[in-house]
């Protein structure tokens, strides 16, 4: 009888956990069923306020992160309490949609990046939200990855408070393919306040700064007095990848002309301003000796090695880093524990060319692009996310919670930098909510300057938003040669190593007819690029423009 | 009696039978394994190389068959193809070259010495071969401005290099630390122990020398094992791709530029996929080549 009851309690015991089990599994696939929209996110979308976390969304709660970030110092930042928050509150507003983490991680070189997103993209893995860049977006547009999004991003605020600049970044022949972030770069060049100091160089206002609206000349002025071997000090260092964006375009940065013959689209021009670049970097290595370069010089030897470890005076960087750096502990470790990096490193905006030409791109938002491979409806889903996560306030006022979390002290004393990013400068448009600091009030002056100075500058017009792209990445590999020649060789032939670049780049790079770049699409941009000219940089127009117009570009 | 015998003579041909056919389907199934592996790994891959290579190849979009087009662009347009083969080519027959004698030389010499002698040696031999970690190492090494070796030269009172800087000593500062972190003295040290001690010791009774002995008796027993380690080495060589891409992508001047580091640029930097891998099919045309040929002239059997 004892038996009996006993495998009766058994059974019923099983009955009731199958039970529990069931009525579980059937409230998960009821969850399932309504929610039939999955949106993969992942860590690229800390430029639109999220941001994955290590440590799992559904067992913490705000305070356990607190808590654990507290303890843990750099394990993760108060900021993935916003994520938290934020993931609920679209959940519960949006019930058909699912936010489901990927763990696809874009770290690594640019290529490294590609090729996981693309072995994710075959595997139907790939996050909803990609990261674009001027460089890759035309590809990923060709290829089907990133969806034409025009007509959804029409209706959103953010098209019509961003600037129109930004858009043109992601637009392509009229159509939008990626839309921006709050979040710029702009290009700057970091200079060392302490060895201005030291040689004398000061601006206007009698600081230890490069002159206010300063040129190339300017530049190499400054680096020849900042060079001093002995010390084993150099004025700049040029990253050996051959960066044309080191103030490539402030000599005119022209690599093609629309073909005469009608065969091909585009035709190699690098007889063009931008030979001058070349020539000056020649000049300030073989001549003045005042810059390290060369093809060995990647991103540690540039940043760490040379900049941070004091043996250059300045660096060419996109500013998106350099807030981040003041904080950082390895800017600390190299200054020392009782020295203030702030008080020494500083920021210009980049010098004008010799016709006052200044960047091409003197911002550059970042720029999110929406799956293509996914349904319609996913589609929807990953836009109708982003927009509440760009125009929601309700994102703002978390930021504003955690940025008062943030402010205690010993978050800045250990420099944790995804708790900076959030209040960086470059972050557009940023809420006003009580008891945030603005960005001005934790940076140095200068900083502050150069982003309004950068703000200030205009972008050019974009070859490829008027429906004439050219494939400016696979130029910049056969172009990298040359500049290699020029800081190897003292004797290198700059004319010769440009034609030679040339015919290559025509035989296998521009070695095709794009039916898409019309003759009015290249008069409606040549004639853009051309009122551009003449309305902010004249001196430039009336000597290399207008004539390169009439004789060079004008197909039509 | 006869009956019953034949009976047990059938009942265990039939068990052999069985057994055999036990053996063969576990020899498959074993097999299998490794067949799926290769198959996925290594055929399919390289089935889809020789596709994509005739081909406008995109992701997403249907690719377009465009027959020899890459190959016609690469062979007769692209003037960087015949001097990434002359700089790999270069680059395998130095380093071959130099990290196949000097560890034969440095085995045969090691046998020689005491067993704890040897012992110590080979770890100093190996303990550098971490690959990633010495390539960086070394790049600092060659650095102009802060580099070791330039430190000795001025300490020195010689005039400092330019090394990774100068187009005309870069292929040197490449193949330099293939000779210390490479070597397959392991191997040689390996087989050179597997040869009887008889075969020397009748040799000494002969009357034959050191030289001798090695001559007749550690090189043709080394042979076969020199055969494989060449054919691996030509592979592996024509293959290179991190020394260089660490050290100057392929600079300066595409100085030091290999097949493999083209293919990649074309591939993953300019989304060329169908030219990228059409070149791969060249690279492996021509290591195809040199493979046959080495074999041709390279005879392996010490007894021919």
């Amino acid at each position: 009888m004892r038996k009996v009851s006993m495998w009766l309690l058994v059974i019923c015991l099983g009955i009731s956990i199958m039970g529990i089990s069931g009525l579980a599994n059937a409230q998960k696939e009821k969850e399932r069923v309504e929610r039939d929209i999955v949106v993969r996110t992942q860590d690229v979308l800390r430029n639109i306020f999220f941001q994955e976390t290590s440590l799992g969304i559904e067992t913490l709660t705000i305070n356990e992160i607190f808590e654990a970030h507290h303890k843990a110092k750099r394990a993760t930042s108060p900021i993935h309490a916003v994520i938290l928050l934020q993931r609920m509150v679209f959940e519960a507003t949006h019930p058909r949609i699912e936010l489901r983490s990927t763990h696809f991680k874009p770290i690594g070189s640019e290529q490294e990046k590609e090729t996981k997103l693309f072995t994710a993209i075959a595997e139907g893995t790939a996050p909803s939200f990609l990261e674009v860049s001027s460089k890759n977006l035309l590809h990923y547009a060709n290829e089907g990855i990133i969806a034409d999004i025009t007509d959804y991003v029409k209706k959103w605020e953010a098209y019509e408070y961003l600037p129109k600049s930004w858009w043109d970044f992601g637009r392509i022949k009229g159509r939008v393919y990626a839309f921006p972030t709050r979040r710029m770069a702009t290009k700057g060049v970091t200079y060392r306040k302490d060895y201005f100091k030291e040689v004398g160089i000061f601006n206007e206002k009698g600081l230890p700064a490069p002159p206010d609206n300063w040129t190339v000349e300017d530049f190499t002025r400054i680096a020849q007095k900042l060079t001093d071997t002995k010390k084993n000090r150099w004025g700049w260092v040029v990253w050996g990848d051959f960066s044309p964006q080191d103030f490539f375009s402030v000599f005119g940065n022209f690599f093609v002309k629309p073909d005469k013959s009608g065969k091909y689209t585009w035709r190699a021009a690098f007889d063009l301003p931008a030979k001058r670049w070349f020539e000056w970097i020649k000049d300030m290595k073989w001549n003045k000796k005042c810059i390290i370069a060369g093809p060995d010089i990647d991103w540690d030897f540039y940043i760490f090695k040379s900049y941070f470890a004091g043996r250059v005076g300045m660096g060419c960087r996109s500013s998106i880093h350099m807030p981040v750096y003041l904080y950082a502990e390895d800017v600390w470790t190299y200054f020392g524990p009782d020295v203030d990096p702030r008080k020494d490193l500083g920021i210009a905006p980049p010098p004008a060319g010799p016709e006052g030409l200044r960047v091409k791109t003197p911002v550059e938002p970042g720029m999110i692009g929406i799956n293509g491979v996914q349904s319609k409806e996913q589609i929807e889903a990953s836009l109708e996310f982003a927009r509440w996560l760009l125009e929601e306030p309700f994102s703002y006022q978390l930021l504003g919670i955690t940025k008062v979390q943030l402010d205690k002290e010993e978050y800045y004393e250990h420099g944790v930098a995804t708790i900076i990013y959030q209040s960086q400068p470059e972050a557009y448009h940023y809420p006003d909510v009580e008891g945030l600091e603005t960005w001005a009030e934790k940076f140095p002056k200068d900083f502050t300057d150069t982003f309004k100075k950068c703000f200030a500058t205009p972008t050019w017009p974009l070859n490829y938003s008027y429906g004439c792209p050219v494939p400016q990445d696979a130029i910049n590999n056969r172009l990298r040669p040359v500049y290699e020649a020029v800081v190897t060789n003292p004797n290198c032939d700059i004319e010769k190593e440009l034609a030679r670049a040339e015919t290559l780049v025509n035989g296998t790079v521009l070695n095709y007819k794009d039916e898409e770049v019309t003759k009015e699409n290249l008069k409606t941009y040549y004639t853009a690029l051309g009122d551009f000219y003449k309305e902010n940089y004249a001196e430039y127009y009336d000597k290399w423009y207008k004539k390169l117009y009439e004789e060079v570009f004008k197909v039509w | 009696m006869q009956r019953k015998e034949f009976n047990q003579l059938k009942k265990s041909v039939i068990s052999d039978i069985r057994q055999q056919k036990h053996r063969k389907r576990a020899a498959w199934l074993f097999s299998l394994i490794a067949l799926i592996f290769v198959t996925l790994f290594g055929w399919y891959p390289l089935i889809t190389a020789f596709i994509v290579a005739f081909q406008e190849f995109h992701l997403i979009r249907p690719s377009v068959f465009v027959g020899l087009e890459h190959f016609r662009l690469l062979l007769f347009f692209d003037w960087m193809v015949p001097l990434v083969f002359r700089n790999t080519l270069l680059y395998s027959g130095l380093s071959i070259g130099l990290t196949f004698l000097l560890p034969i030389i440095v085995s045969i010499l090691l046998m020689e010495m005491r067993k704890n002698v040897i012992r110590v040696m080979m770890i100093l031999w190996f303990i550098p071969m971490a690959s990633m970690a010495g390539i960086i190492l070394w790049k600092w090494f060659y650095s102009p401005e802060y580099g070791l070796f330039n430190g000795i030269l001025s300490r020195l009172g010689f005039p400092m290099l330019q090394w990774l800087r100068d187009p005309r000593l870069t292929m040197f500062c490449l193949v330099l630390p293939g000779i210390i972190m490479y070597g397959p003295g392991l191997i040689y040290i390996a087989t050179i122990q597997s040869i009887p001690d008889e075969l020397y010791e009748a040799a000494e009774l002969e009357g034959a020398r050191f030289w001798q002995k090695i001559w007749y008796i550690t090189l043709p027993r080394l042979r076969p094992i020199i055969a494989v380690m060449l054919i691996l080495g030509i592979v592996s060589r024509m293959q290179t791709f991190d020394l260089p891409f660490v050290m100057t992508g392929g600079g300066p001047n595409n100085a030091v530029m290999m097949v493999v580091i083209y293919i990649y640029q074309l591939a993953f930097s300019e989304f060329k996929y169908g030219r990228g891998t059409a070149l791969s099919i060249l690279l492996f045309a021509v290591t195809m080549a040199l493979i046959i040929l080495q074999r041709k002239y390279f005879k392996e059997n010490i007894d021919r």
